[in-house]
């Protein structure tokens, strides 16, 4: 029962969050991180969450393809030595193996920490987009005197 | 916004489906107990011909199918070697080397000796020794 109660309160504060939050904001941030707050003028934030996710991402990509060429070099390996019949061979090949399956181990630490990266500063970007948000703020606005205006634009970090 | 939504998510599960794991478990450690290397190999020069010779244990003898014979590639600096013949257990007992004949004069070849035990693995290769042929 208490338990329930704590999820129902958690499903009505989340919900009450996404529904104060800009929606336009949350869609582009779920689109890609940074963009909502670009949208609602956060720059700071926005050049952060995007930066650093198109830094995740990037690697992210490095660190698949050469694992993708670090498994190749490791099935090339494990053929020559299955193919072989010379100790001498057969001795060489198969250290040969143990280091191309620890690159491709190494490489698969990376792109399991960078998609975590990824995932995360995305997570993040859409929690500062619910919660952060600060929707009245108006990136842009003027001000029209007698014999004069003003133009303010107005940045969050 | 919905549908675009969604295919952003899909494209995301794809990449993310991508990075499966592909190099499986680390390999086990190749231990084999290989036959040795023929001991005492030497090459007796003669005309136009080469003998080659070399000691193997009766113990190993009975571990081995045959023995193979190299030559090392002249032109080539730590060279690779080419198989030139390949002498039978039985065919060693009786000869306990074999010979190269038709062979150039005053001409410097180099051979590898190595033995081939039952399961077909061959064992370790002799240090290369080279010979001259003489002429008559």
């Amino acid at each position: 029962m208490r338990l329930v109660t704590v999820i129902l309160l958690t499903i009505l504060f989340f919900s009450s969050a996404v529904c104060s939050a800009p929606v336009d904001g949350v869609v582009y941030s779920t689109l890609f991180p940074g963009w909502g707050q670009m949208k609602t003028g956060r720059y700071g934030r926005g050049t952060l969450f995007m930066g650093t996710e198109l830094i995740a991402l990037t690697g992210l990509v490095i660190a698949n393809i050469q694992y993708d060429r670090d498994v190749e070099a490791l099935e090339y390996s494990s053929q020559l030595f299955k193919n072989a019949t010379y100790i001498g061979d057969l001795e060489y090949y198969s250290k040969q193996m143990k280091d191309k399956w620890k690159d491709a181990d190494k490489m698969d630490s990376y792109r399991k920490v960078l998609a975590g990266a990824a995932i995360g500063i995305w997570a993040i970007s859409l929690i500062d987009m619910i919660w952060g948000s600060d929707a009245e703020e108006v990136p842009i606005s003027m001000e029209i005197n007698k014999n004069e205006f003003l133009i303010t634009k107005s940045f969050k970090f | 916004m919905l549908r675009r939504i969604s295919f952003y998510v899909v494209i995301i599960l794809f990449f993310l489906g991508g990075c499966s794991d592909e190099h499986g478990t680390s390999p086990t450690s190749f231990e084999y107990e290989a036959l040795p290397a023929p001991g005492n190999f030497e090459i007796t020069s003669g005309s136009y011909s080469l003998t080659l010779s070399w000691d193997y244990s009766p113990e190993n003898i009975a571990l081995a199918k045959e023995f193979f014979v190299y030559v090392v590639d002249p032109y080539q600096y730590g060279g690779n070697i080419y198989p030139v013949d390949t002498l039978t257990v039985a065919e060693y007992n009786t000869s306990k080397g074999c010979t190269f004949d038709k062979l150039a004069a005053n001409m410097e070849f180099c051979f590898v000796v190595s033995a081939v035990d039952l399961s077909g693995i061959e064992g370790r290769r002799a240090e290369a020794e080279c010979g001259t042929t003489s002429a008559p």
